[in-house]
């Protein structure tokens, strides 16, 4: 049966800003792939780092809660070995609660591509943000443009749409692969 | 952060019903999860399960992915709680992990636990007339035939539907009941509201059906 496979992890802990009370926030990126898709180049199975989980840590958490509920059927397998839901959840847990420095190499930035017509297009005009309209696969997205010195709105987006995914909000760069 | 102003879910207690294992065709075990739920001082039983239609058997991969999608999450912020207490989402689905392996029969579950599961159809007969079922494991294979073995059972709608209810705690209904809701589903689009099949649970006073059987076995 064609399932995830999750390679590696990495989280990144972004101190409170004044405008966002006292939380921190997390980033939680995974690599991870299809077991059934193979690079044609390296012949390894397809993996690509993206940006999983975003938010506080109860909006981590329970988004990570979410992910486990394909484990127990085996469609997500954490270093392609079989998981419970609940070892899933305590696996994300230990990343933000641990003290684990950020990684080494790599970092994450903002880069919010939603659906043309999701309401955070209209929020993102009313704040003046500049927009850029993009088709993918026949469907218009909308592009935010945001700068590194804005990219703690990603979690101001976070809270205010709690539908959005993280890898809808910021990708990551230059991490390590397996 | 959107604010949360509900209350949250005081869980109580979890039961776990199996079905028969020739419920359906799958190979792996079925079953009907149903949480206590707390509300306003009374014990509610509530089916869990991904939508509010059909005649859905799960099996424990599902229980779990129904669990995450919901209730396990609103573990993570107390918007759930097991007993009055806050509990994580881990403990909380562990605490499903061991009520499925606990799991009781429909049988079980009505006359011990006071939990009654039905299975409620209902569609209109004449549009049913013709329907078949997709399945070759289905034990009647066409509507006419259901019809001949269960209709006498059928409540007669002043619209022209029929409504058949069937209690899951005799043996035999919960396939029924199953291979029944897939011809409706093949008949009818699924959005459409001219045809039900669902599943009720029901709270049934343990004490008044343990009594019932008492007086059966000494009649």
């Amino acid at each position: 049966m064609s399932h995830r496979i999750e390679y590696q992890w990495a989280c990144w802990r972004v101190h409170a800003s004044p405008g966002q009370g006292a939380m921190p926030r997390f980033v939680i990126a995974i690599e991870g792939g299809d077991n059934n898709l193979c690079d044609a180049v390296t012949g390894k199975r397809s993996r690509s780092w993206d940006v999983c989980m975003l938010g506080t840590a109860s909006q981590v958490l329970k988004r990570a809660v979410y992910f486990a509920g394909a484990c127990e059927g085996g469609s997500l397998k954490p270093g392609s070995r079989d998981c419970t839901p609940e070892a899933y959840i305590r696996r994300i847990r230990r990343l933000i609660e641990g003290e684990a420095p950020a990684p080494a190499q790599g970092n994450w930035y903002p880069r919010v591509r939603i659906p043309e017509s999701h309401p955070l297009a209209t929020h993102a005009r009313q704040l003046g943000l500049p927009l850029v309209r993009e088709q993918r696969f026949g469907d218009w997205f909308a592009l935010i443009d945001l700068n590194v010195s804005q990219r703690d709105l990603v979690f101001d987006f976070a809270d205010k749409f709690p539908d959005l995914h993280g890898w809808q909000l910021a990708e990551v760069g230059g991490l390590p692969r397996t | 952060m959107p604010s949360e102003t509900s209350s949250p879910i005081n869980e109580i207690d979890r039961v776990v019903i199996h079905l028969p294992d020739d419920a359906m065709f799958y190979s792996h075990r079925s079953y009907l999860p149903v949480a206590i739920d707390l509300i306003d001082g009374e014990q509610r039983p509530t089916l869990l399960r991904h939508g509010d239609r059909g005649i859905s058997y799960m099996a424990q991969y599902e229980i779990f992915s129904v669990l995450c999608s919901d209730r396990a999450q609103k573990a993570v912020d107390h918007q759930l709680l097991a007993a009055g207490k806050p509990v994580t989402p881990e403990r909380y689905l562990g605490l499903w992990r061991t009520a499925i392996a606990e799991s009781v029969t429909a049988a079980v579950a009505k006359a011990e636990l006071g939990i009654h599961a039905v299975a409620v159809l209902r569609a209109p007969l004449a549009a049913m007339s013709d329907a078949k079922s997709s399945w070759t494991s289905c034990p009647f294979g066409t509507f006419a035939r259901f019809q001949a073995a269960y209709g006498h059972l059928f409540k007669h709608g002043d619209d022209g539907t029929f409504t058949l209810e069937l209690d899951l705690a005799i043996a035999g209904c919960a396939q029924v009941a199953y291979y029944g809701a897939s011809m409706m589903c093949n008949k009818f689009d699924r959005s459409s509201s001219t045809w039900q099949a669902g599943i009720l649970i029901r709270r049934v006073d343990t004490r008044l059906h343990q009594a019932g059987l008492f007086e059966v076995a000494e009649a």
